[in-house]
C-alpha cells in the first residue's frame, strides 16, 4: 500500500502539469482580454488603442503564450500564484478569503444531505414500498427536479421577503457586530437549497445498497445465529452502505472547494464558484489558473482517498502492483 | 439544486452515481432470468414512467401538429396575458403562446440530455470495463487519464468553449459528455474490480471463456444495474443542467424555446409572482420527465439485475 | 468468523470517515465565524473648529444643526449627535462587478459611484443637471470658450486635516496627463494647451494649466469647447481631485500598487472609505468636516449583488436605495407602502450601430427604422418608462428637437425603401450585443420578427463582454451592434465623439465609421460658442443630419428607476440620474 500511495502522489505532479498546460492554452483561446473585459463597452471607445495597449503591456499580456506560462510556473515554484488582473490582489489571498465561506457552505450542505439521506435511505429500504418509501422517493425526485435558482429565489421570497424570518443574502448583517447566530441565520437558506439537491442521490443509493443487503444469504445466516433483527439490519446495512458512501464523499470532496455557482450568486455568498465564473468572464488568467490548480489538486487527493478507502472497505478489491 | 449537486454548476467536478459493489457471499449463482418484460410490468411505477416518456417523445416528434400556435410568433397586443380560450396557457413577455413553446421545448430538452449522456455513458462504460477487468498497468493508465479529465472544472471549460465556438446547446452538451465520463468510468471499474474475483467469473474462465465473453456476458450484465441508474439519473440531470445553463446565459438561446430557458424567466420577481403560467408548465414538465425517467430506470434495474431476484 | 471481524473493522472505518467528514465541515464552520469583517468603530466626534464655515452652495439649504458646531466648542457633543446619528446605516445596492481597488484614474464602470462618495470634482451637477460649484465655488468661461477659470473654495480640508488648495488640482491634472499613469481622462485633457507636449514628454509643464494663486486655477484650451468641463465633471471619466500631499512622490506607472490607491482614506467628500469586502460591500463612514455640511447618516454601505438578489434585499428592507429597478418590477413595487419608486429621465440612448462601411446605403437603415414598431416596444420592453428619441442629440432641455422624422411604424414604406435600395432578402445580417442586457434580450426576438416581415433577416448573436468589445471596437468586424448607455443628454457635443470622422474605432468612439464633413463642421461650431441660442441652431441642423442619415438607428432613452426606502429622507430627485448628489442631506427616520 505504501508503494501504491507513493506512486499515486508522484504521478499527480505530471497530471497537474498537464492539466495546467491544457487549461492555460484553452482559456487563452477565448477571444478578448482582461483589459477590454474591464471596461464598460459604451465607455471603452473613448480611450483609444494606445491606452489599451499600454494597459496590456503593463499586465504582461503581449508576451507569447509559452513565455507567459513559463513565468507563471516559475512563480508558482516559489509559492506565488501571481496577481489577479482585475483586482490586482494576490491570487492566493483571493482564493484564501473564499475558501472558508465555501467550505462552510458546501460542507454544511453535504452534512445535511448525509444526515437526512442515510437514515431515510436505510428506513426506506427496510420498509420498502411503505408510505415512507414512496414519499421519500417522490420527494427526492421532486427535489432534484427543481432548478436551484428557482428554489433559492422562491425561498428568499417566501421566507425572507414575505415572512421576514431570515435574511435574504450575504454572510453577515451589515453594520452590526458579526456573530455566530447571525452567520447561522444567513446559512439556513443556501444550505437548504444545496442540501436538498444532494440528499436524493445519497438517499437512493443508500436505499439500494441496503436493499441488496437484505437479500443476502448471509443475512439469513446471521439471523440463524440468533442475533436480533435490529442488530442484523443495522450492522449489515450500514456496512454495505459504506462503499457507496465513500464514493459519494469522494466525489463530493472536490466540490467542497469548488463551490456552487448559482446558489452563491443568488445568495451573494462569497464562494469559489462565483469567483471562478467571474474570472473566466473577465479573462483573468492568473486567477483562473489558481482556481483550476486548487480544484485539480483537490480532485486528485479525493480520488486517492476514495481508492484507499475502497481497499479497506472491501478486501477483495486489490490494486495491481 | 439537482444541477448543482452534480455537474458543471459546481465548478469542480462531475459526479457519478454511487459505486454499488457490495460484498457478496460466494454461493450465489447466476440463474436464468424469468422474462424481463414480466418483471418490469410488475413494477407499476416504471410502466407509468415509460408511458409518460413515450407520450413526451410523441409530443416532441409531432410538435408542429399538436401545437396550436407558432412558438416564435410574436403578438405585441397580447403580451403577458393569462390563460384564455385563445391561449390555453397564456402568453409570455413577447406575446408568444406558452403552450406551443412548451410543446416545442420538449424536443430540445429531451434531445440535449440524450447527447451528453450517450457520450459519457459509452466512453465511461467501455473504459471502466477495460480498466476494472484487466487491472494492472492498463488500469493504472486509464485511471490516471480519468483523474486528469476529472481535474478540469466543467463550468469554466464550458464558458471558455462557448466563447470559442459559440453558444449552441449541442456544443455545450458535447463538452459535458466529454468531461463527465470519468464518473461512469469509476463506477463501472469498481463493479468490475469486485465482480471479477467472484466465483462465477473464475468458473467461466476456468471453462475457457474468452475475455470478451466474460466481460460482456458475465460481468457487465451484473454491472448494468448501477450503470442504468447512472444513465437515467444522467438524463434527468441533463434536463436540469439545461435550466442551470440558461441562468448563466449558456443554455438554449432565445427565441428558441426550451423548458430550461422558459423556467429561467422566473428569475425576475415579477414573473415569479405575477406570471405563474409562464414558468409553472415547463417546471411541471421537467419534474414529470425526470420522475418518469427515474422510475423507468429503477424498473429496468430491478428487472435486469439478477441480485434482485427473490424466490 | 472472518466476516464478523471484517465487518467490525470496516464499520469503525466507516464511522471514522463519516466523523472525518463531519469534523471537516465543523472545522470549516468554526473558521469563518471569527469575523472576516472587521467591526467598524464609531466615528470620533467632529472637531468643532474645523466644522464647515463656508456657506454651502445655493442648491442645498444647510440644515441648522451642521452650522452649530462652528459656533461653540462646548456644544460639540450635542452637535455630534445631530450631525451623524450613530448607528445610522444606509445601504445602497449595486451590481456585483466592482473593483474599487482599481485606481480612480483608470476606473471605468461602477467604481465611479464609489469614488463619488469620497472624492469631489471641480463642479458637479445638481438634480436639474445644472452645474454647481463643488470644490470650485465659481468658475468662468471666456466668451470664446477657450479659457476656464476656477475659483476654489477656501477652508476645505482633507480628512487628515491638511488643507485643500489649488496645488491638489494642479497635481491631479498633471498626474492624469502623465502617460505612464494610464489615466482614462487623458484624451479629454489633451484639449488643454500644451498638454500634448507634456503627455509625450517633450515639455515638463502644461502651458495651458496655470495656478494663479493658492485658490485659483486657470485652464486654457487649444480649441474652443464650451462643453469641455461638463464632460469632465460628469461623463464617463470623471476627474476626481486627489490629494497632492499623499501621492506626490508616487511613481505614476506604479500607482495601482500605491497604498493610497488600495485604501483611499484621505478625501474631501461627504464620506470616507473604510473597507471593501470583495463581492460583498464597500463601507464608508461620514466625514464630519465635509464642506457642504456634515452628513447625517453615520455609515453607508454600497452593497454588491446581482439584480434578482438586490431586488429581494430591497423589498425586505435590507437595502435603502436600489439603482436601476427594472420597469416591470417598478410597476409591481408601486403598491408597496414602504418603498418609493423614483423614475428619472436617463441620459443614455438605446441604439443599434451599423457598420456603415458594409451598409453604406442610408435607405436600408431608414427602412430598418420604419420596419420596427418602436412605440409598442417601449410599452412592452420598458413598460412606458422611457421616451422615443430621433437622434442622439437629446438634451439638455434646450437641445430637444421634436420636428425630426419620427419614423413611425410603417412596414410598407420599409419594404419600398428596401426594394429601392436593391436589398437582397436572402441575405442574413448579424447583430451582436454584450450579454446581460435584459432589455435587448427581450426586444431582440420581437425586432427579428418585425424585420422578417419586411424581408430583412436578422441573426441574433450575443457575445460575452470581452469578445463583444473585440468584435465591435478594438478589431471591428461586425454588421450591427446593439448597446445602451452613454450620457448624450448632458450636452449635445457628447454625440460628436461618436460621429466625427477623426474618431473612427479603434482610435476613437465612432464605431459606425460614419463620416460627414458638414456634421464635423457643425460640431466644431457648437463647441466654439457659449451663446446657447446659437448652439441651439447649430445642433438643430446636426440632429437633422443624424436623423436623416441614421448611421446608428435610434431607439429610445430609458428612464433610470430608483427604488428608495420610505424611511430615507432628504432625497432630491429631478432629472439627474446620479441620485446621491446631495447625500450629506439624507437622513433616516
Amino acid at each position: 500500500m505504501q508503494r501504491y500511495l507513493l506512486r499515486r502522489l508522484l504521478i499527480s505532479v505530471p497530471i497537474l502539469l498537464g492539466v495546467s498546460i491544457f487549461s492555460f492554452v484553452f482559456i487563452h483561446l477565448a477571444p478578448g482580454d482582461p483589459v477590454e473585459a474591464l471596461i464598460d463597452p459604451v465607455m471603452r471607445a473613448d480611450l483609444g488603442p494606445e491606452w489599451v495597449a499600454q494597459r496590456r503591456a503593463e499586465l504582461g499580456l503581449n508576451q507569447p503564450l509559452p513565455v507567459r506560462y513559463a513565468i507563471w510556473l516559475g512563480q508558482l515554484a516559489e509559492g506565488n500564484m501571481g496577481f489577479s488582473l482585475i483586482s490586482r490582489q494576490p491570487v492566493g489571498a483571493q482564493i484564501q478569503e473564499r475558501l472558508g465561506p465555501t467550505l462552510l457552505l458546501m460542507g454544511t450542505s453535504l452534512l445535511v444531505a448525509i444526515v437526512i439521506g442515510i437514515p431515510l435511505g436505510v428506513l426506506s429500504a427496510i420498509r420498502r414500498y411503505s408510505i415512507l418509501d414512496y414519499v421519500a422517493t417522490i420527494g427526492g425526485f421532486v427535489a432534484i427536479s427543481t432548478p436551484s435558482f428557482f428554489l433559492g429565489l422562491g425561498l428568499i421570497y417566501v421566507l425572507s421577503v414575505n415572512l421576514h424570518l431570515l435574511p435574504t443574502s450575504g454572510m453577515f448583517t451589515l453594520g452590526v457586530e458579526p456573530s455566530v447566530p447571525d452567520l447561522l441565520a444567513h446559512l439556513v437558506l443556501p444550505v437548504t437549497v444545496l442540501g436538498l439537491g444532494q440528499t436524493p442521490q445519497i438517499l437512493r443509493y443508500t436505499r439500494s445498497s441496503v436493499l441488496d443487503v437484505l437479500r443476502q444469504e448471509y443475512v439469513t445466516t446471521a439471523r440463524s445465529k440468533g442475533l436480533s433483527d435490529d442488530v442484523v439490519m443495522v450492522r449489515h446495512a450500514l456496512r454495505n452502505a459504506l462503499i457507496p458512501l465513500i464514493t459519494v464523499l469522494g466525489l463530493s470532496l472536490p466540490n467542497l472547494l469548488g463551490g456552487a455557482v448559482i446558489t452563491e450568486q443568488i445568495f451573494q455568498w462569497p464562494g469559489m464558484g462565483w469567483l471562478a465564473v467571474r474570472a473566466v468572464n473577465g479573462r483573468d488568467y492568473p486567477l483562473l489558473m489558481g482556481v483550476i490548480l486548487v480544484t485539480a489538486t483537490m480532485v486528485l487527493l479525493s480520488n486517492l482517498l476514495a481508492d484507499i478507502l475502497y481497499a479497506y472497505a472491501d478486501p477483495r478489491i486489490r490494486y495491481g502492483d | 439544486m439537482g444541477t448543482e449537486s452534480r455537474t458543471l454548476t459546481t465548478v469542480g467536478v462531475g459526479q457519478a452515481p454511487v459505486h454499488e459493489a457490495v460484498a457478496q457471499p460466494d454461493l450465489v449463482l447466476v440463474r436464468r432470468r424469468p422474462g424481463v418484460r414480466r418483471a418490469f410490468a410488475r413494477h407499476r411505477l416504471a410502466v407509468l414512467g415509460a408511458v409518460v416518456i413515450i407520450l413526451l417523445a410523441f409530443l416532441a416528434m409531432f410538435a408542429p401538429f399538436i401545437a396550436t400556435h407558432d412558438p416564435f410568433a410574436i403578438d405585441l397586443l397580447m403580451v403577458r396575458e393569462g390563460p384564455s380560450s385563445k391561449h390555453l396557457l397564456g402568453t409570455d413577455e413577447a406575446g408568444r403562446d406558452v403552450l406551443s413553446r412548451v410543446i416545442f421545448g420538449t424536443r430540445v430538452s429531451l434531445s440535449v440530455g440524450l447527447v451528453a449522456v450517450t457520450i459519457y455513458t459509452l466512453i465511461g462504460t467501455i473504459l471502466g470495463a477495460i480498466s476494472g477487468y484487466y487491472g494492472g498497468r492498463v488500469d493504472s493508465v486509464i485511471q490516471r487519464v480519468t483523474d486528469t479529465v476529472m481535474c478540469f472544472p466543467s463550468l469554466i471549460i464550458i464558458i471558455a468553449a462557448v466563447a470559442i465556438v459559440g453558444p449552441s446547446i449541442f456544443n455545450v452538451m458535447v463538452v459535458i459528455g466529454l468531461l463527465q465520463w470519468p464518473g461512469v468510468c469509476r463506477l463501472v471499474r469498481g463493479e468490475f474490480l469486485s465482480l471479477r474475483e467472484r466465483d462465477f467469473v473464475l468458473a467461466a474462465r476456468a471453462m475457457g471463456a474468452r475475455d470478451r465473453r466474460v466481460i460482456f456476458r458475465h460481468i457487465l450484465v451484473n454491472a448494468v444495474g448501477p450503470i442504468t441508474v447512472a444513465a437515467t439519473f444522467g438524463v434527468a440531470t441533463a434536463i436540469l443542467t439545461e435550466a442551470g445553463l440558461s441562468f448563466l446565459g449558456l443554455g438554449v438561446q432565445p427565441p428558441t424555446a426550451s423548458w430550461g430557458n422558459m423556467i429561467n424567466s422566473a428569475q425576475s420577481a415579477s414573473v415569479l409572482q405575477e406570471m405563474p403560467w409562464a414558468w409553472v408548465p415547463p417546471g411541471i414538465l421537467i419534474a414529470l420527465a425526470v420522475l418518469s425517467i427515474n422510475f423507468v430506470g429503477d424498473g429496468l434495474r430491478d428487472a435486469v439485475d439478477p441480485r434482485m431476484r427473490v424466490g | 468468523m472472518s466476516a464478523q471481524k471484517f465487518s467490525r473493522r470496516a464499520f469503525i472505518r466507516g464511522l471514522a470517515v463519516a466523523a472525518g467528514g463531519t469534523a471537516l465541515s465543523l472545522a470549516a464552520a468554526c473558521g469563518p465565524a471569527a469575523p472576516t469583517v472587521a467591526p467598524t468603530q464609531a466615528p470620533p466626534p467632529p472637531k468643532p473648529t474645523t466644522a464647515p464655515a463656508a456657506a454651502p452652495a445655493a442648491t442645498s439649504a444647510p440644515p441648522a444643526a451642521t452650522a452649530a458646531p462652528a459656533a461653540n466648542p462646548t456644544t460639540a457633543p450635542a452637535a455630534a449627535a445631530a450631525v451623524a446619528k450613530p448607528g445610522s446605516v444606509v445601504q445602497i445596492g449595486r451590481r456585483s462587478e466592482i473593483n474599487p481597488l482599481w485606481s480612480p484614474l483608470k476606473t471605468a464602470g461602477g467604481e465611479v459611484q464609489i469614488f463619488d462618495l469620497i472624492f469631489n470634482r471641480l463642479i458637479a451637477p445638481d438634480e436639474k443637471w445644472t452645474m454647481q460649484p463643488d470644490l470650485a465655488e465659481k468658475f468662468d468661461v471666456s466668451a470664446d470658450a477657450t479659457v476656464y477659470t476656477f475659483n476654489l473654495r477656501r477652508n476645505v480640508t482633507w480628512s487628515d486635516g491638511k488643507p485643500f488648495t489649488a496645488r491638489d488640482v494642479m497635481f491631479t491634472y498633471r498626474l492624469n496627463l502623465t502617460k505612464s499613469a494610464g489615466s482614462r481622462q487623458a484624451p479629454r485633457l489633451l484639449q488643454i494647451k500644451g498638454a500634448k507636449d507634456f503627455y509625450e514628454g517633450t515639455a515638463t509643464e502644461v502651458s495651458g494649466l496655470q495656478m494663479l494663486d493658492e485658490n485659483t486655477v486657470r485652464m486654457t484650451l487649444e480649441q474652443p469647447n464650451v462643453s469641455w468641463v461638463s464632460q469632465l465633471t460628469h461623463s464617463s471619466p470623471i476627474l476626481f481631485i486627489l490629494p497632492e500631499h499623499v501621492l506626490k512622490d508616487a511613481d505614476p506607472a506604479q500607482l495601482d500598487n500605491h497604498p493610497f490607491i488600495k485604501k483611499p482614506d484621505v478625501s474631501t467628500g461627504p464620506y470616507q472609505y473604510v473597507q471593501f469586502v470583495a463581492d460583498q460591500f464597500v463601507e464608508f463612514k461620514a466625514n464630519p468636516n465635509y464642506f457642504k455640511g456634515a452628513p447625517k447618516i453615520e455609515k453607508v454601505f454600497v452593497r454588491l449583488a446581482e439584480p434578482p438578489t438586490q431586488l429581494a434585499q430591497f423589498e425586505r428592507g435590507e437595502l435603502d436605495v436600489m439603482y436601476k429597478v427594472t420597469a416591470k418590477d417598478a410597476e409591481r413595487l408601486k403598491s408597496n407602502t414602504n418603498l418609493s419608486i423614483i423614475p428619472l429621465q436617463g441620459l443614455g440612448v438605446f441604439q443599434i450601430a451599423w457598420n456603415n462601411e458594409r451598409f453604406p446605403d442610408k435607405r436600408v437603415r431608414q427602412a430598418f427604422m420604419y420596419a420596427i414598431d418602436r412605440e409598442s416596444l417601449i410599452k412592452v420592453v420598458l413598460r412606458g418608462e422611457g421616451r422615443l428619441v430621433h437622434s442622439t442629440i437629446i438634451g439638455p432641455e434646450w437641445a430637444n428637437y421634436n420636428d425630426l422624422n419620427q419614423y413611425k411604424y410603417d412596414p410598407a414604406k420599409a419594404r419600398a425603401l428596401l426594394q429601392d435600395a436593391g436589398w437582397d432578402s436572402g441575405k442574413t445580417v448579424n447583430i451582436t450585443w454584450s450579454k446581460g442586457f435584459a432589455d435587448i434580450e427581450l426586444a431582440a426576438p420581437i425586432v427579428q420578427q418585425q424585420l422578417k416581415e419586411v424581408g430583412f433577416n436578422l441573426e441574433l448573436a450575443p457575445l460575452d463582454s470581452p469578445a463583444y468589445i473585440k468584435k465591435v471596437v478594438s478589431e471591428p468586424d461586425f454588421d450591427l451592434a446593439w448597446f445602451s448607455g452613454g450620457v448624450y443628454a448632458l450636452d449635445p457635443d457628447i454625440s460628436s465623439a461618436y460621429y466625427e470622422c477623426a474618431n473612427w474605432t479603434p482610435r476613437g468612439a465612432n464605431t459606425t465609421h460614419y463620416c460627414n464633413k458638414e456634421l464635423d463642421t457643425l460640431f466644431a461650431q457648437g463647441r466654439a460658442t457659449t451663446d446657447t441660442t446659437k448652439r441651439k441652431d447649430v445642433y438643430a441642423r446636426a440632429a437633422a443630419i443624424l436623423n436623416e442619415d441614421v448611421p446608428t438607428t435610434f431607439w429610445w432613452s430609458e428612464n433610470i428607476i430608483y427604488g428608495v426606502s420610505k424611511r430615507l429622507k432628504g432625497i432630491k430627485a429631478g432629472t439627474n440620474d446620479y441620485l446621491w448628489w446631495n447625500i450629506q442631506e439624507w437622513s433616516l427616520d
